[in-house]
């Protein structure tokens, strides 16, 4: 996860290549990120949290992920580490 | 646990994985610990314990155990700076049965950090490959670098000659910047 562009999201094929295979792209300033995946391949959901708040997004469909939900974080507390279940 | 550095708690799926090891640091030395959850032991036990370096030069920044072939691979820089050289990537092996060191392998940095505080490394078996994914965090970097960091795929066929397949840096990413945060 990019700082500044996003998530990317890559591929490693039989053949050893790198194939980048999708971008969500926000310059919100996300810092940690999770994922869950039901069939631990294409369907998934990506969240990505900074100080502030915590989003939910569906990521399933690569060209169109879809915000679920957004929780919002306490003042002055901050995000050491996230997992998603 | 006293002088606690890093943990690596490995994923299994989309859940928590049954495997821990953790890095820390005691005067010069640098200790690694390891161990399985396993129904007695819902945490794991770490009684595994193992000296990677006594070296006040050589920091370590995260572990993994390569349980198929027995293998505690430690991650590591060497200080040389006194030398002019910098910063220098290390691989510590050691023995996971008789926790014994059984090499370091130099690998390579492909910006001159001159500050790592911290760096992540991630296990990946995909189409029966081992490879191992390690990551420069911007967070974790001098400042003037954080725009520039970069994640490595590097095959662990044989764990002992690491071998960099793809590095992922803003070059490759079509990108002005890269600062990763989390992977």
């Amino acid at each position: 996860m990019d700082y500044h562009s996003g998530v990317i999201k890559f591929d490693i094929t039989p053949q050893q290549t790198i194939v980048i295979v999708g971008r969500y792209r926000t310059d919100s300033g996300f810092t940690k990120m999770g994922v869950y995946s039901n069939n631990l391949d294409n369907e998934f959901l990506l969240v990505l949290a900074h100080n502030h708040s915590i989003i939910e997004v569906v990521w399933s469909n690569q060209i169109k992920p879809t915000i679920l939900t957004k929780y919002s974080v306490p003042d002055n507390a901050w995000i050491v580490d996230m997992w998603v279940n | 646990m006293p002088g606690l550095w890093s943990y690596h708690y490995a994923h299994q799926g989309n859940r928590w994985g049954n495997v821990l090891v953790t890095i820390r640091r005691e005067n010069n030395k640098t200790i690694v610990n390891w161990g399985v959850s396993d129904t007695t032991h819902l945490i794991p036990d770490l009684s595994n314990e193992a000296t990677v370096e006594n070296d006040s030069s050589v920091h370590c920044y995260d572990a993994v155990w390569l349980r198929n072939e027995n293998i505690i691979l430690v991650d590591c820089v060497q200080n040389s700076s006194t030398l002019g050289i910098g910063l220098v990537n290390y691989f510590y092996y050691i023995n996971a049965s008789n926790k014994a060191t059984i090499g370091k392998v130099k690998n390579d940095m492909y910006v001159a950090y001159t500050n790592i505080y911290h760096r992540k490394i991630s296990l990946l078996t995909e189409d029966g490959y081992h490879y191992l994914i390690r990551a420069y965090l911007a967070e974790f970097v001098d400042e003037i670098h954080r725009r520039n960091t970069y994640v490595e795929i590097i095959s662990l066929s044989n764990p002992m000659k690491p071998w960099t397949i793809r590095v992922m840096d803003r070059s490759f990413l079509h990108q002005e910047s890269l600062a990763i945060t989390d992977f």
